[in-house]
């Protein structure tokens, strides 16, 4: 056990496949990602919950936070995303618009998530034939 | 703690933090929270393996404390140290088992477990498990940047050997 640990291809192979797998989980993931609602939890605690497939003039929505930082929120038909923020380094507004549950935006800073889960009333298969 | 000692320390931790700054200038186009070079590692790695434990240990604490101050984010604070603490313990540990040849070895896997600390943190502080979907991508990317600044290390501690034989 301790020959192996110290052999450099045991920890070249592992490498490897910890990357290979990384990989394969977010290719997974992006196929099975697809969802429309958007749910707001900072702090932990759910705040808000729009169904991106109902929007159709785009709006925005600040949510303050406790240490008195903010977010705006722009919600639009199918997309949401963070366009200002209060935070120094301004992660959450360069990720963009997101679309589905691949990447929530996370706003470490002010503890805002914002993620995309599929309705309840959906099916995975109903999905796929839309 | 003679004076010679006291001197290597502060100057490895003085230079930890100079990489970390001038590494904080660099912009990142990947917008995860939490992908970086980790320059700074450098010094950690290098220290865990021709120090004595407690030795490295002090530089990193003592870079992330100062490091953190002089950022002026408290917030940040926290999931440096989540991940340091988490870093440095394995780096050691892979210290013990491994030559002056696999250096980089031992940078990989305090990488890898630089970005778990901090996801675990992440996941208490927003009292939410959704920041784990950002462990594949960190993952990836403690491989990558794990490797570069690990083969950096191996080189500085080889020449350092060289360089202090010399002086001797």
């Amino acid at each position: 056990m301790k020959c192996l640990l110290r052999s450099t291809r045991f920890w070249v192979i592992c490498f490897l496949l910890l990357l290979l797998g990384s990989a394969a989980v977010l290719i997974f993931m992006q196929s099975s990602s697809k969802g429309t609602v958007a749910v707001i939890t900072q702090d932990g605690k759910e705040i808000e919950r729009v169904d991106l497939d109902s929007v159709e003039e785009p709006y925005t929505m600040c949510v303050d936070s406790d240490n008195g930082g903010y977010n705006i929120i722009l919600i639009e038909h199918q997309r949401i995303s963070v366009i200002e923020a209060s935070c120094p380094d301004h992660v959450c507004v360069e990720q963009g618009k997101i679309s589905n549950s691949l990447t929530p935006i996370v706003c470490l800073p002010n503890k805002l998530i914002i993620q995309i889960e599929r309705a309840d009333n959906e099916l995975p298969l109903d999905a796929e034939v839309k | 703690m003679n004076a010679k000692k006291l001197t290597k320390l502060a100057m490895l931790t003085t230079l930890a933090l100079i990489i970390f700054a001038v590494e904080a200038q660099i912009p990142i186009p990947i917008p995860i929270p939490g992908v970086k070079l980790g320059l700074a590692n450098v010094i950690t790695v290098y220290a865990a393996f021709t120090m004595k434990p407690r030795d490295a240990i002090l530089i990193l604490l003592c870079r992330i404390v100062l490091g953190s101050m002089f950022s002026g984010n408290v917030m940040s604070l926290m999931y440096s140290l989540g991940g340091g603490i988490l870093c440095i313990a394995v780096t050691l540990l892979m210290a013990k088992l491994l030559s002056q040849n696999q250096i980089w070895i031992a940078s990989v896997m305090g990488a890898i477990f630089h970005n778990v600390g901090q996801i675990i943190v992440a996941v208490f502080v927003m009292g939410s498990i959704a920041v784990i979907a950002y462990l594949p991508y960190l993952l990836i990317s403690a491989v990558i940047t794990g490797t570069l600044t690990g083969l950096t290390a191996q080189a500085v501690t080889k020449h350092m050997k060289k360089i202090s034989k010399d002086i001797e």
